[in-house]
């Protein structure tokens, strides 16, 4: 049976290895490969074929992501956010090869090491929080909405790692301007309502408390830098929106 | 660095080497005997190349879309210039980043397999009469405000992202998205 | 051993269940059944309740060979629900405890559906699909609170699933969802519908208005037939379900998957959960619709946990609550 499984596997559209490249990632609808592409350094994302899902709605899910991710990365560097560079985008096999971003550490990692259960970190919080909400403000300025806004999905470079390197004096080798990047927009989509994008707002805060519950002030933080920083018209809009998602979600009646 | 070789999608078993030359006088013979197919190789304008991972990209593209059977264009070698383009026009693509009778920098593409590029290279190239120089001296000859137009990259994205980086980003979801 | 008594009324369905330790001695229900094209409203329920509560009650203690007398402790539905049917139960439940002093224990619904599952199907820590009426949440438990990991931002799986029925004039006998299900089968055809997951939430209401507009049409034209609709229908939000359960496992690392809930019990639905866990190397728990679908048991179960470490609920806090989520109840029994 097992050995079975593993010929199926092997001979359908699924692939386990790809050569010259190493897993790094398994995750629930995608494998990340590393290694060299073209002669960068280069991740290749393929999301594997759900075996429970119709198979019609299997690969249109498939092509439908693979394009909205692609796009909302490339519309993201025109909104001033950081983003992979992408050097194919493969339907064929299921794949996206982008860019290996060198040198950076989720978000996550970030605040578990350095802000977590630490003392007189209060600007390591406002740095995060800056970071974090003019970029999601710049998404939504132009209408782009990430879609899956999680602390993993967030990578840091050029980062301070404590309170003094943050407010220190900047010089030649002090100076910690901090660079976020976004990465994994497969549920992105470009063009959206207001609604869409306070439903993206309380995805991140969600977020946020299950992962980084010893640090409540983050999300209030980031939304202040969201207010300052989205340009959209519907800002006010959104605000309101949110709230109401949010009342929604904790005053939603349950019946049975 | 003469020329510049990589290797394309492992899949496809494919390689590029890409040459430069200058002061190029047969524009109008070379363009001719692509058309005609007796030339086998992609030949583009040197001044809308901003780095030639550009056109890396958009030959590789070429080649995983030539292995799927999923040309657009009759040649692989016309599918490399209109995966350049942001243009889902054929025609138009072709214009822009092919060459006119009066161009006089050129980048010459060849597509080969792990092993014959000499055999390749060498009819391709001796139909050129032009100056071959270093790779090193594309950036003389790119000309960065036209590249920005054609690719409509603003500053905030060149913060961001170089701005090869942006050009094939484009380039890639050009199918899906428009510019 | 303590004998628990579990009263349930919190939607249309009135049960009561009896279960000593962890041996269940019966397990009662009546459902309140309405007209195809109409869904259950707060009056009529509590009054179907009303009539019913006596008798089921009866039944119960019968099933169990036993009187109130033998009862250890009485548990009932504080919520979440709605009003009237949940204070006509939690009336019953009262009364009794008082006549046959009796200690009593307020139960959260979803905490019960949750245990049931557990004690059922032996799962030790599971991440939870909760499906029904009322609510769809992917749950894990950690630090004595079951968290909610994703949920719907709008309407509850089973309440698309009703109002199609509806939209359909499908019969709600035995259940409307039961109905999709049976007609699914015959369904060929996939309408594109639209798919809508938001990290790990997902909505509904989309799918439902969709229909809605395009359903005169397509049975007009005959592009789809209603089995096709049902089919499209439980394909797609199914295949949303088990998305957002799979996050949240890979997530939390969990390789246990519990199924509660009424629509729990669709078969569809359980077997796409568990070619999904196959992929993952995970176990998939499920229950029928003994266990699946509202009953007294489940709230015996919850009850008697609570009331073995945290004693019986004070007796000016045997209220209801119409929300009530799922994550305000602190977990005592669990470590």
């Amino acid at each position: 049976m097992h050995q079975v499984r593993a010929i199926a596997r092997h001979s359908g559209q699924d692939t386990m290895e790809i050569k010259g490249f190493e897993i790094v990632k398994q995750g629930a609808e995608a494998r990340l490969f590393k290694g060299t592409y073209l002669g960068r350094p280069a991740l290749i994302k393929e999301r594997f074929v759900k075996k429970y899902r119709h198979p019609d709605l299997d690969t249109l899910l498939t092509k439908d992501r693979t394009k909205g991710e692609a796009r909302a990365i490339v519309r993201a560097k025109a909104a001033g956010v950081k983003t992979p560079a992408l050097f194919l985008v493969d339907f064929d096999r299921r794949r996206i090869y982008m860019e290996y971003i060198n040198d950076a550490i989720t978000l996550k990692d970030y605040i578990d090491s350095n802000i977590s259960d630490k003392e007189n970190v209060g600007c390591l919080i406002s740095f995060i929080a800056e970071q974090v909400g003019s970029a999601v403000a710049r998404l939504h300025s132009r209408n782009i909405i990430h879609g899956d806004l999680t602390t993993s999905n967030m990578l840091l470079k050029n980062y301070p790692v404590s309170q003094r390197e943050r407010t220190g004096e900047k010089d030649e080798k002090n100076n910690f301007e901090g660079e976020i990047i976004l990465i994994d927009f497969g549920l992105a989509h470009v063009e959206s309502t207001a609604e869409d994008k306070a439903v993206d707002l309380y995805v991140l805060e969600r977020a946020l408390l299950s992962a980084h519950s010893e640090v409540p002030s983050l999300f209030p933080e980031m939304l202040q830098f969201y207010q300052k920083f989205c340009t959209s018209k519907d800002k006010r809009d959104v605000i309101a929106k949110y709230k109401e998602v949010q009342a929604r979600g904790r005053k939603r009646l349950m019946i049975g | 660095m003469e020329s510049c070789t990589v290797q394309l999608d492992e899949d496809t078993g494919k390689f590029i080497t890409l040459y430069l030359f200058i002061n190029v006088e047969n524009t109008e013979e070379i363009r001719k005997k692509l058309i005609s197919g007796e030339l086998q190789c992609c030949v583009m304008k040197a001044g809308l190349v901003v780095d030639l991972f550009q056109v890396i990209v958009a030959a590789n593209k070429a080649v995983v879309n030539e292995k799927f059977g999923k040309l657009t264009t009759r040649t692989i070698f016309t599918e490399i210039l209109f995966n350049m383009s942001l243009s889902k026009n054929i025609t138009q693509s072709l214009v822009k980043f092919g060459i006119d009778d009066k161009e006089k920098n050129i980048i010459v593409g060849i597509i080969h397999g792990s092993d014959n590029t000499e055999a390749m290279a060498k009819d391709s190239l001796a139909a050129i009469k032009g100056e071959r120089v270093s790779i090193g001296r594309l950036k003389e000859i790119t000309d960065t405000s036209v590249v920005k137009k054609i690719y409509k990259v603003d500053e905030s994205e060149l913060k961001v992202s170089s701005l090869v980086d942006c050009v094939v980003s484009k380039m890639n979801t050009k199918d899906f998205a428009s510019y | 051993m303590v004998i628990a008594i579990g009263f349930e009324g919190s939607a249309n369905k009135l049960g009561i269940g009896i279960i000593r330790d962890n041996d269940i001695l019966s397990n009662v229900r009546h459902t309140y059944i309405t007209a195809p094209g109409e869904g259950f409203l707060p009056r009529e329920t509590a009054q179907h309740h009303r009539q019913h509560v006596l008798e089921t009650l009866k039944c119960a203690l019968k099933d169990a060979s036993l009187t109130m007398k033998d009862i250890d402790v009485v548990c009932y539905t504080k919520g979440p629900g709605m009003g009237a049917p949940l204070t006509a139960v939690a009336l019953v439940a009262r009364s009794v405890a008082q006549l046959y002093n009796k200690p009593i224990v307020a139960v959260n619904h979803c905490i019960g559906h949750i245990e049931m599952g557990r004690l059922i199907t032996k799962s030790k820590d599971p991440t939870v699909l909760y499906v029904s009426g009322g609510n769809t949440q992917v749950i894990a438990y950690s630090r004595q609170r079951y968290r909610i990991f994703g949920e719907t931002i709008d309407i509850a799986v089973g309440n698309c699933l009703d109002r199609f029925a509806r939209l359909l004039k499908l019969s709600n006998d035995p259940s409307p969802g039961y109905n999709i299900e049976q007609l699914s089968k015959e369904g060929q055809k996939l309408a594109p519908l639209p798919y809508t997951v938001k990290g790990m939430d997902v909505s509904f209401s989309g799918i439902l208005s969709h229909i809605e507009e395009r359903l005169p049409k397509w049975l007009k034209n005959g592009e789809y037939t209603n089995a096709d609709l049902c089919f499209s229908l439980q394909e797609t939000l199914f295949a949303m379900l088990i998305e957002i359960t799979e996050r949240a496992m890979a997530h939390t690392g969990s390789h246990e998957v519990l199924i509660v809930g009424g629509v729990g019990c669709n078969l569809r639905l359980q077997k796409m959960m568990a070619e999904m866990c196959e992929e993952r190397n995970a176990t998939l728990y499920a229950t029928d619709e003994r266990f699946c679908i509202d009953n007294g048991v489940m709230i015996a179960v919850a009850g008697l946990s609570q009331f073995n470490t945290s004693g019986p609920t004070p007796w000016h806090q045997t209220t209801c609550v119409q929300r009530y989520r799922t994550d305000a109840v602190h977990v005592a029994w669990r470590i």
